[in-house]
């Protein structure tokens, strides 16, 4: 960066961009070079960012302690089209963090935000401050649509082989896709109906804990559906009749080292209490976090 | 007989050092002052911003603020209102110790505030414009860390010269040319007391602030947010000492601007604050004002102007299910 004097008056026609907008938290008047650099960082650090990175990306984008080792391999991420973030530049390393998390968020496809984005939501309800508040808008956005998306009802269309040029129709590719189209379609109505049952009976799940662990189990899709917390309150519903405690128990996997942080709620002993709806909120996207994890394991 | 270049080579390598080994047999010991001014040199030859602590360009002030999130402010008023030596007030008052819970430590631009004190008590000198104004093309940022209950604030102050501000208020500028407007997390619009304590100006100066709060609102892309704009009014000693006549003048240019932003944002509330940076009156201490101006600015140092997913305003989903740290 040049140290010129530069005018007060400078002809900057992309104000409101959001990219500019979230980068002022780390420069004061940036040039229309360095923005473009930054951009470039960003685009650059969230290409191939795998479940190691992304989980970082998440604890640097709230100012959480990253090993020495994890900065360093964040830091060569946005450098690697050019030297934008220097060893001292720790706001702009954290808010860069948080725009390349916003950046996965945005992406058209469902599949590398779900881990990130899930860690966000984790991070909101531990009160972890993010360096801006759209990463936790832009996650929440990209769960609920991914919501959507996994419960797509099957369209007519969805198993329609568009054969590539040059190439016939191959009918095996047809009848695989509407294999898959109709174990969706079941899947689909197995997980609404598990959730009806679910709600209409009248156990109680024992702990906060429980009543995640339950809703998780019934769930063929990943993550809730949108109207879960309505679901939720309608099964922790008080009516002033005593009601039986829930005959199941369905435990969770151990969390993985990885995940120990944004899983508070599951790492500590369990207790019996009545269930609480927030908790159980929160307790759910921690398993999620795990089965996520698991669909997509720490890269070695 | 002929040297082979590697002999060559190796008798150059050790003439040059039997060199060195004279040159530290005979070096006089450097003084501790020729370190200093040494390190200095090598330091501004590398062009290391800070080196000469003057005011910084933007893209020095933008590695403090590459570093922490940094509390960016900018006054914003006419030529001669008081905005350079309401910041030089501030720079001064902390030589007397704490300043409204905060404590001074550090600055990358002593040099910067030291002229400016200068300037601002005798009207001329290094680094100033005409009349000692500050000069059109100055270096603008100044820069304040500060420590609070254990936080550490860094605070960057754009002083720009008035003439930016008459132009803006005059509409021959537009404000989304300046982006130092939509970075600053707090915009003091600055009114000169001295000229509303005098009748023949008091007008002008009532219009002159009206205006210029005007032209910002009417581009609202050109801002953070409504709540960054605070009216400061400076030489308040002046308007107490032109009695009841000065006082409402100030509270009908207050009135004025206050109507404005409520026409645009009904919900916004703005302050105003009274200083007084070199007071001439009894009743109002030297630097009256800039511990609230201090409190103002790093009591809410952060602006972070939120952008909903594009997407969401096509998704049945929808833009306002998402608010943050719900």
């Amino acid at each position: 960066m040049s140290s010129t004097a530069t005018p007060l008056k400078q002809v900057t026609r992309k104000l409101p961009d959001p990219f500019n907008n979230r980068i002022r938290e780390a420069t004061v008047i940036p040039t229309e070079e360095t923005v473009e650099l930054l951009r470039q960082a960003t685009k650059a650090a969230s290409t191939s960012l795998g479940s190691a990175d992304a989980l970082e990306l998440v604890r640097v984008a709230h100012g959480r302690e990253v090993s020495a080792e994890a900065c360093e391999r964040l830091r060569a991420r946005f450098n690697a089209k050019g030297q934008v973030v220097e060893d001292h530049h720790y706001q702009l390393f954290t808010t860069l963090s948080a725009i390349t998390l916003i950046g996965v968020f945005d992406r058209p496809t469902f599949v590398h935000g779900l881990l990130p984005a899930l860690a966000v939501r984790s991070a909101g309800a531990q009160r972890w401050a993010p360096v801006h508040p759209d990463v936790f808008t832009h996650a929440e956005f990209y769960i609920r649509e991914r919501a959507l998306v996994m419960r797509r009802p099957v369209a007519a269309d969805d198993f329609k082989h568009v054969p590539k040029e040059g190439e016939g129709p191959d009918p095996m590719v047809e009848i695989k896709a509407l294999r898959s189209s109709l174990l969706r379609d079941r899947q689909l109505r197995d997980e609404s109906e598990h959730l009806i049952w679910w709600v209409a009976s009248r156990e109680l799940p024992r702990s906060s804990t429980d009543a995640a662990a339950e809703f998780e189990s019934l769930l063929g899709f990943v993550p809730e559906p949108n109207g879960a917390a309505e679901l939720f309150r309608a099964k922790l519903r008080d009516d002033g009749d005593p009601r039986p405690p829930s005959r199941w128990t369905f435990g969770h996997d151990p969390i993985p080292v990885e995940l120990r942080d944004f899983c508070p709620l599951l790492a500590r002993e369990p207790q019996v209490a009545p269930p609480d709806l927030e908790q159980a909120l929160a307790t759910l996207n921690e398993l999620f976090l795990i089965r996520a994890l698991k669909d997509r394991p720490i890269e070695q | 007989m002929t040297e082979t270049p590697e002999e060559n080579t190796k008798a150059e390598e050790q003439a040059s050092a039997a060199e060195e080994a004279a040159a530290e047999e005979t070096a006089v010991p450097e003084s501790d002052s020729e370190a200093l001014e040494r390190a200095l040199k090598e330091a501004g030859a590398q062009g290391a911003p800070w080196s000469r602590g003057e005011a910084l360009a933007d893209s020095e002030a933008g590695e403090i603020a590459a570093e922490r999130r940094a509390t960016v402010v900018l006054l914003a008023g006419g030529t001669g209102s008081g905005k350079t030596t309401l910041l030089a007030s501030l720079y001064e008052r902390f030589g007397r110790g704490p300043l409204a819970a905060h404590l001074f430590d550090g600055s990358r631009t002593l040099h910067g505030f030291e002229l400016r004190c200068h300037r601002s008590i005798y009207g001329s000198g290094p680094g100033g414009g005409e009349q000692g104004h500050t000069a059109f093309g100055a270096m603008p940022w100044l820069h304040l860390r500060l420590r609070r209950d254990e936080r550490t604030i860094e605070l960057l102050m754009g002083d720009y010269s008035g003439e930016h501000f008459e132009a803006l208020a005059s509409g021959s500028e537009k404000p989304i040319e300046f982006p130092q407007l939509r970075r600053a997390d707090h915009i003091g619009v600055v009114i000169d007391g001295g000229a509303l304590a005098n009748p023949a100006r008091a007008m002008a100066e009532q219009r002159e602030a009206l205006e210029l709060v005007r032209a910002l609102l009417d581009e609202p892309e050109a801002y953070a947010v409504p709540e960054s704009i605070t009216v400061i009014v400076t030489k308040w000693d002046l308007v107490l000492k032109g009695g009841e006549r000065a006082r409402k003048a100030f509270d009908r240019a207050l009135e004025l601007i206050s109507d404005e932003i409520a026409s645009r944002h009904p919900s916004a509330s703005v302050g105003y604050i009274e200083t007084a940076a070199r007071s001439t009156s009894d009743q109002l201490p030297l630097g009256h004002g800039v511990d609230d101006l201090l409190l103002r600015w790093t009591d809410v140092p952060v602006v972070p102007i939120a952008n909903p997913p594009e997407a969401a305003k096509y998704s049945p989903v929808g833009p306002n299910n998402f608010k943050a740290g719900e």
